[in-house]
């Protein structure tokens, strides 16, 4: 188990407005030392202008960021050096070979000579693109292309890498090496804000999560206690036969017992989660003597969790 | 300054590998020369002939529409994403659009460089004071990349910027009698004529290959390095790195 550092950035009531605009409102938050923070939230919820505001490129109405307990402003070449971003659209040169494209950007963080060429082998290696390092860039698939965009953005070997939706638009296989790449980072040491709207993605890599809607952070957590502090409640489905005899009215003498619907074959049961009654469940099943086919626990995923606190769904 | 030698090295190598530049900065003012000068030589004398009046003029209208190649370097879409991670790394943004101005100045002036070699070559095109000649282009040549790029950084888009400005260097190119001459247009043309930069850098070679005066070569430059001077003050307050976000 990996421990949790102290915070590398700190964001403190940041605001930014386009116009009459508010889109991003009074928000805070921190990143520690080797997590996975996931921003998750809609498209609009003001991920990337977060984002982009701390990588320096925007500019913001009121708030502060630190950097290690400096202001980022009194520090942004130092903050900048030890900085890594993935952006949203492919920042590559398609002209350039695999190799010409890493070795010019990570040039401009000062590396040259014989690290620079170890650095662009390391990143290229890293991302699977090895082979293909002579090619050029346009002659790639949109998910190589997407892992050259990683690999230009890691060969500096960044404190932070902040990855804007880097899976956006490519082919699941891609999808897969991409994400089993940034778990190995955060191994490697790496801390990493990784901002998205797939749930999926959250679920596999986060250590920890912060969600944003309408430009403020709704909830943060990890995803463990995300599901525990917002739902109190599970549910218990029974697939049945023979259910003739079963009345329903038994189990609300149960105690945590919420809500019984009957679905064609399908019990499904909403009970308390911290109130063990899964044996007085069965009893009463068994006392009307049906047959139980199937039991399945359901619990709350980060999809329920965010219709919880937004009204909507993720993809709305 | 590493990563301003950095970037503009990469941008040199963009613009030389793309056909379109390559030809429109090389073969297209001779091209120019080569078809005006044909079809105006009845017009002319034996002794200044129509290529040396169009060697002169066409390679002052190729210099005023570097400002477009420079345009197309700063923001054109292909090169504006590249341009965001630029933003991500240390060191001054500005170094953005000065790659841009360099590389494209570098790249123009090396172009026109050899059309001026080759058409002295082909047409024995008169030029003296070649010293001064080059300064005055290489001056012009900066300024004319500079507006492109200052364009682009009002303008905030390579196609808005590209459209001013091609219609900007063409009313200058037409008063400034680089297409034909307007000194057959009555005095006030003549007059407005001198509005154009382009009429001075006309005026200012004519004088100084025909008639050995120079007493336009020093105003002109002053002028010009005014004008550069004012080029940059404009693109450093226009500049927005946010614009380089796709």
């Amino acid at each position: 188990m990996r421990k949790i550092m102290n915070p590398i950035v700190e964001v403190n009531s940041l605001e930014k407005s386009f116009g009459d605009k508010k889109v991003v409102k009074e928000i805070s938050f921190d990143v520690k030392e080797g997590e996975i923070l996931c921003l998750l939230g809609p498209n609009g919820a003001g991920k990337s202008t977060t984002i982009n505001i701390l990588c320096g490129v925007l500019g913001y109405d009121a708030g502060e960021m630190k950097y290690k307990g400096k202001n980022i402003n009194s520090c942004l070449n130092d903050f900048k050096r030890h900085l890594g971003v993935v952006p949203q659209d492919l920042a590559i040169y398609e002209d350039l070979s695999a190799e010409q494209n890493v070795k010019f950007f990570a040039s401009l963080y000062g590396l040259k000579g014989k690290e620079l060429e170890e650095k662009v082998t390391k990143a290229l290696d890293f991302v699977g693109l090895l082979e293909k390092r002579k090619d050029k860039a346009k002659t790639f698939s949109g998910g190589m292309k997407r892992r050259l965009n990683i690999a230009c953005a890691i060969a500096h070997e960044p404190e932070l890498l902040i990855m804007d939706e880097p899976t956006v638009g490519i082919d699941p296989q891609s999808r897969n090496h991409i994400l089993s790449s940034i778990k190995k980072l955060s191994q490697h040491g790496m801390t990493i804000l990784y901002t998205t709207h797939y749930m999926e993605e959250v679920e596999e890599i986060s250590t920890r999560i912060l969600i944003m809607d309408n430009g403020t952070v709704i909830a943060e957590g990890t995803k463990e206690s995300l599901k525990e502090d917002i739902f109190d409640e599970r549910q218990f489905i029974l697939e049945l036969e023979e259910d003739k005899n079963l009345n329903i009215d038994d189990f609300y003498k149960i105690e945590g017992i919420k809500k019984v619907e009957k679905k064609e074959q399908q019990l499904v049961i909403t009970t308390l989660k911290n109130i063990e009654n899964l044996d007085k469940i069965i009893a009463v099943v068994i006392v009307s003597k049906s047959k139980i086919l199937n039991l399945f626990c359901r619990t709350a995923s980060l999809e329920n969790v965010f219709l919880r606190l937004t009204g909507k769904s993720l993809r709305d | 300054m590493r990563n301003l030698y950095l970037i503009s090295k990469e941008d040199f190598k963009n613009l030389c590998k793309n056909p379109m530049w390559l030809f429109y900065a090389t073969l297209f003012p001779i091209l120019l020369v080569v078809i005006l000068g044909f079809l105006g030589k009845d017009s002319y004398g034996s002794e200044v002939t129509s290529y040396d009046y169009y060697g002169i003029t066409l390679i002052i209208y190729a210099i005023l529409t570097s400002g477009m190649t420079s345009a197309n370097a700063f923001m054109e879409i292909t090169i504006r994403k590249p341009n965001m991670r630029i933003i991500y790394a240390p060191g001054n943004a500005n170094v953005i659009y000065l790659s841009k101005i360099v590389s494209t100045f570098v790249f123009s002036f090396l172009c026109h460089l050899f059309d001026m070699i080759l058409l002295c070559t082909i047409y024995h095109i008169r030029i003296n004071a070649i010293p001064q000649i080059i300064l005055l282009f290489g001056m012009a040549e900066l300024f004319s990349v500079g507006l492109g790029v200052m364009f682009c950084c009002i303008f905030k888009t390579e196609s808005m910027a590209n459209q001013i400005l091609s219609i900007v260097i063409n009313l200058l190119a037409i008063f400034g009698g680089l297409l034909f001459p307007m000194d057959g247009y009555g005095k006030i043309v003549r007059t407005i004529s001198y509005l154009s930069p382009a009429k001075w850098l006309v005026k200012t070679s004519f004088s100084m290959i025909y008639d050995h005066d120079f007493s336009w070569f020093y105003p002109t430059i002053i002028g010009l390095m005014i004008a550069i001077v004012a080029v940059f003050i404009i693109c450093n307050k226009t500049f927005r790195k946010e614009d380089c976000i796709c």
